[in-house]
């Protein structure tokens, strides 16, 4: 009897589960769209097209399918050399982004405290009349989710259109350390190798790097290789236990601070074994140490004798002692880059990024590569990785900084402003030579009052939400609140920590409501058209730039003219005759993004950048630069840079060239930095480290994951990850909410020991995707002084039980 | 994965009339069951009680769908049967789907029971989960921990190699990890318990 | 004792093969499901692992398949059966 009824109810789930792989609802290794799906007209009237996904710098390639204007199916492209085919748990959900309830759709301006609905004509008015009356005082902050073209029209209307640099993006807190690394050694910025490397090497280490979670696709290339018996050691370096420590054959627990010591001690024991690679070094580095009196990124040249003699002094133990790592485990890596037998790639993000040190460990790992010769052959490789889509291709490459120009090149250099005076057909002297605010000192100046010098007095800000992501906000951010003369405008897709002290939201269209380009961390530059209309009045970033250029143009402000009186952003048709792109209506009469590709395409050369004609991309999967035409007319990309074995620009009869060394000799550069402690440390009154960073669900400040009701399921609230001896000593149980405090403010959170990340006793973890829980009250931000990035791993803070803190208060 | 309309989030037992479609030519959505001779077989719909309820013909016939535990639940897990449910119709169930069981140490919902239908002398166990690998994530070579991350029974998931099972001995089929899995379809499939002791001995 | 739900995936829309429908419908241990496109849902129910391997041995053989597909395994039920006996059982 109960045999059969507990028969039939099996027989039924059975029926139901294949019922659901047949229907609609469908399985992962059943949906997975087949290569050339784009190609293939749909007759049922869903239309499937790519896109790289609208997350994290991996770049993994979608397939998106629209039917009747919606965006309702996603599948991972099987294509797509990123990711093959396979997406993370944010992936599978991202077409669902577009979709949340609370959409921005029509512009908004504060009116006495209220927020009231007004036209985009008013608008794009507003903002016009606000920069010409005042235009060096006004600052753009951008992102890296601009796309390429959204980035390059900010830059030019800026730098070219305005002769202001105040223009910086988000990335300064998320990645410029690892280009002042890049530049420091190479000349060039970003990674030599390519994803490729993963599937090469024999020993993977992730330097203060939870790839596990933050790049979960490109972490299953390593861990994939693992199931298919290959054996490949992963060694984590890190602060605290992670997702991607349960995965490594080693885990080194170290310090805050610990990796600069441990990178100058595996340096130091490869001098002292003398095994490190001599014909490598001989053939192609320098040394380099820091300037005494102002260093700089170039450094001075030391001689091998002087750089032996600097770093004599870390050895193992004293190592042991400043990182906390064994003396042994030292040994043990110093041995790995020893051994040129096997194939070593260092990955790292954030943990060395976010650093104040953080120019000076990015240059030491490089360095230990290139001691090593653990280099440029493929699985061999120093790699950063970028958290957002288009850090490399719309910060690092159109150069959407303070400093920088597109190509990269730099303000302060008179034949830099030339060339790109020439490009954009200016007149010379157009292009200011004064490096504009970074991030950090934008928002000070923003939200100091003008009496007291803060200089910026209305800031546009484009698909970022720095009300939740800058470090300090007491400090930086939500002073704004009481100075009614600073203007904050913002463009975004949802109401956020940000537009909440906005005084004029735009609507914003996003991801396959709009054309866009995004560049990954591997130099790969993807292209995607748009595929739906954005809700109600959103409306496209770029044509929000250009609408605003040309309402100044129509002012008769003299820079938004070219040197013949054209607008700056005037696209014309074949016939010669211009298109009104600035009206949202004939936007998409044309391609706006291949006329403003084309043109920044010009740039791209002078690094050795090279990239394909626009239409290249609407082919391929992406293409990795330098992108070069080959005699049938074909495009060909270069994974390995400075290889000779791939790359077309090192010198005939080279094995490696180094083409823009710093040095001007072709030869890349090994630092020496001296290691000093973080700026804050714990003590009697903060007695605990706080580290901050991502979680597996969410992408960065959650504003597009939190909307989806899968994932805001499985990580509903922000919490603090705390070692279980720490919780017993302070009477903490598991899921208390405690209140987190440092110098400079708070934030409650509920604990959680022995949770997904489990820190050290004296170290607590606190992610910051949570709008609610903003622990960017509590961060500091000090910063590295090339870069300029603040530091989010390292502060001081105490845990207080609610109770004790509402009596000590 | 294809995404429920918005007005049919989150997923309702009823599959989504959709119009057929295909990705590269493989059809992958409904049309109406071909008549192959054979009738299909209509799937069963579980139904979860609370914890401690006693043998179902027993607990139907002693609720008196007064709604105290439904007032209990300090999670709104509990709620009224659905009408469509038949003598279903307004007793406790539980849906993991809109709101999962979080195994209070107290089971403030057997407490509130009157009419001893929810009763403490018989284990807490409403049913048990088991992962579906083919549309799991964590057996798909990306990273997901969230199901055993949550599961407020000690021992109920293991997760080996980063992929979760459930140990059916340990699991009292709360829905926890049904009610968390992100999955683009949900890994988790669900089983209520099929029978029930009677009350027992109160304690 | 075996339950397992299968998903069949034709060469080309499940309509067009009724000789390899009509063979699976024939085989008494399975039930026919859902079917869309190319895809037939089916649940077999057999009395040993070994029969179950002989079913799915034959279906994968049909002309026309070109892929079988596990949806769901049912649980070995007299083992769990016995499980579940043993925690009710405590008190």
């Amino acid at each position: 009897m109960m045999d059969s009824k507990r028969r039939n109810f099996l027989k039924s789930a059975a029926m139901a589960a294949a019922g659901s792989m047949v229907a609609g609802n469908t399985g992962l290794p059943v949906v997975q769209a087949d290569e050339g799906v784009s190609d293939l007209p749909d007759a049922d009237g869903l239309s499937w097209n790519k896109a790289p996904c609208r997350f994290c710098g991996t770049g993994c390639h979608v397939q998106v399918g629209v039917e009747d204007g919606r965006v309702v199916a996603v599948a991972g492209d099987k294509a797509a050399d990123v990711n093959k085919g396979l997406l993370c748990v944010k992936g599978y959900h991202v077409g669902g982004i577009l979709y949340g309830k609370d959409r921005l759709t029509k512009p908004l301006l504060r009116k006495d405290g209220q927020l009231t609905e007004i036209e985009w004509d008013e608008a794009i008015e507003i903002i016009a009349k606000r920069i010409f009356d005042s235009p060096d005082t006004f600052a753009f902050y951008g992102s890296g989710q601009w796309t390429i073209p959204e980035g390059y029209a900010a830059q030019k209307f800026m730098k070219g259109g305005l002769g202001n640099n105040h223009i910086d993006p988000n990335a300064r807190l998320c990645m410029a350390s690892a280009v002042t690394g890049f530049l420091a050694t190479y000349g060039v910025d970003e990674p030599a190798g390519c994803y490729q490397d993963l599937d090469e090497c024999n020993v993977l280490i992730t330097w203060g790097n939870n790839p596990a979670e933050m790049h979960p696709v490109l972490f299953s290339r390593v861990t994939d290789r693992r199931s298919r018996g290959e054996n490949i050691r992963i060694i984590d370096i890190g602060t605290r236990r992670t997702r991607t420590t349960d995965a490594a054959n080693d885990y080194l627990e170290m310090k805050p601070h610990g990796d600069v010591a441990i990178s100058l001690g595996i340096m130091h024991l490869l001098i002292e074994n003398d095994n490190y690679d001599k014909s490598f070094v001989e053939k192609h580095c320098n040394f380099r140490g820091a300037e005494e009196v102002t260093p700089t990124l170039q450094g001075e040249q030391i001689s091998e004798d002087e750089f032996r003699k600097r770093i004599a002094k870390y050895t193992p133990e004293y190592v042991e002692e400043l990182s906390g790592v064994a003396a042994d485990d030292i040994r043990m890596l110093a041995d790995l880059f020893g051994n040129r037998d096997i194939r070593i790639t260092s990955l790292w993000c954030m943990g060395m990024n976010q650093h104040t040190m953080g120019t000076a460990v990015n240059s030491l790992v490089h360095g230990v590569h290139l001691l090593s010769g653990h280099f440029g052959r493929p699985g061999d490789s120093p790699t950063s990785l970028t958290g957002q889509p288009s850090a490399c291709g719309t910060v690092r490459e159109v150069g959407t900084l303070a400093h920088a120009l597109p190509g990269g090149r730099v303000v302060a250099k008179p034949e830099h402003r030339q060339q790109c005076e020439g490009f954009w057909n200016l007149k010379p002297g157009s292009i200011n030579e004064v490096p504009g605010y970074h991030t950090v000192k934008m928002f000070d100046q923003f939200t100091k009052s003008t009496d007291d010098g803060g200089d910026i007095t209305t800031l546009l800000v484009q698909v970022t939400n720095p009300g939740q992501t800058l470090p300090n906000l007491n400090a930086l951010f939500n002073d704004k609140k009481s100075l009614e003369d600073k203007f904050l405008i913002v463009s975004d897709v949802y109401p956020t920590a940000t537009t909440a002290l906005a005084d004029l939201i735009l609507p914003a269209a996003m991801w396959v409501e709009k054309n866009g380009m995004f560049g990954n961390s591997e130099r790969r530059t993807q292209q995607w058209f748009k595929m739906v209309d954005p809700p109600g009045e959103a409306r496209d970033d770029t044509w929000m730039t250009i609408a605003i250029a040309h309402k100044l143009f129509e002012m008769g402000y003299q820079g938004m003219k070219d040197k013949d009186g054209e607008f700056i952003f005037a696209v014309k048709d074949e016939d010669g005759k211009e298109i009104p792109v600035w009206e949202f209506d004939r936007y998409y009469d044309t391609n706006v993004d291949k006329h403003l590709f084309e043109e920044y395409r010009q740039f791209t050369t002078m690094k050795h950048k090279n990239l394909a004609p626009y239409d290249e991309y609407v082919k391929a999967r992406g293409l990795r630069w330098p992108v070069v035409e080959q005699e049938d007319g074909s495009w060909r990309e270069t994974r390995f840079r400075f290889s000779a074995f791939d790359d077309p620009f090192v010198k005939e009869g080279q094995e490696f060239d180094f083409y823009h060394s710093s040095s001007s000799d072709g030869r890349a550069q090994i630092w020496f930095h001296e290691y000093a402690p973080p700026p804050e440390m714990p003590d009697d009154e903060y007695p605990m480290w706080l580290c901050t960073g991502r979680v597996l669900e969410h992408w960065h400040t959650g504003t597009m994951t939190r909307r989806l009701a899968p994932l805001n399921r499985a990580m509903p609230t922000a919490y603090v990850e705390m070692h279980m001896e720490d919780a017993k000593a302070a009477n903490i149980r598991q899921g208390e909410v405690v209140t987190i405090q440092s110098r400079r403010g708070v934030c409650e959170l509920p604990v959680w020991v022995d949770g997904r990340g489990r820190p050290p006793r004296g170290t607590v973890f606190v992610p910051f995707f949570d709008e609610t829980k903003l622990i960017n009250n509590v961060t500091l931000e000090a910063h590295d002084p090339f870069s300029k990035q603040p530091d989010y791993k390292k502060c001081a803070v105490r845990v207080v039980k609610k109770t004790a803190a509402k009596v000590s208060s | 994965m294809r995404y429920p309309k918005p007005e049919e989030e989150p997923p309702s037992e009823a599959p989504p009339k959709t119009q057929p479609r295909s990705i590269g030519g493989i059809n992958i959505a409904p049309v109406p069951p071909t008549d192959l001779g054979r009738k299909s077989v209509s799937p069963a719909i579980p139904v979860f009680r609370p914890p401690g309820a006693i043998d179902e013909s027993q607990f139907l016939a002693g609720c008196t769908r007064c709604g105290d535990c439904i007032t209990a639940c300090p999670y709104d897990a509990i709620r009224k049967g659905s009408d469509r449910l038949g003598n279903v119709a307004g007793t406790p169930v539980i849906e993991a789907d809109t709101s999962a069981c979080m195994m209070c140490e107290d089971f403030p919902c057997i407490a509130s029971c009157e009419p001893g239908v929810l009763v403490d002398s018989i284990p807490p166990i409403m049913g048990t989960a088991k992962v579906t690998p083919h549309l799991c994530l964590a057996h798909h070579h990306t990273t997901c921990t969230v199901c055993s991350e949550r599961c407020p029974v000690d021992g109920a998931i293991t997760v080996t190699d980063g992929k979760p099972t459930v140990d059916e001995d340990t699991c009292t089929g709360c829905g926890v990890c049904r009610y968390v899995c992100p999955a683009p379809e949900n890994a988790i499939l669900l089983m209520p318990t099929f029978i029930r002791p009677g009350p027992g001995r109160r304690s | 004792m075996p339950i397992s739900g299968l998903v069949v995936t034709f060469g080309s829309s499940v309509a067009e093969h009724a000789d390899s429908i009509e063979s699976i419908a024939a085989i008494p241990e399975i039930d026919l499901g859902e079917s869309a496109g190319s895809k037939l849902a089916i649940v077999v129910d057999s009395e040993t692992k070994r029969r179950d391997q002989e079913i799915w041995n034959t279906v994968q053989q049909l002309p026309g398949v070109i892929d079988l597909a596990v949806a769901m395994v049912a649980f070995d039920e007299t083992a769990e059966t016995n499980k579940l006996d043993s925690i009710r059982n405590e008190t």
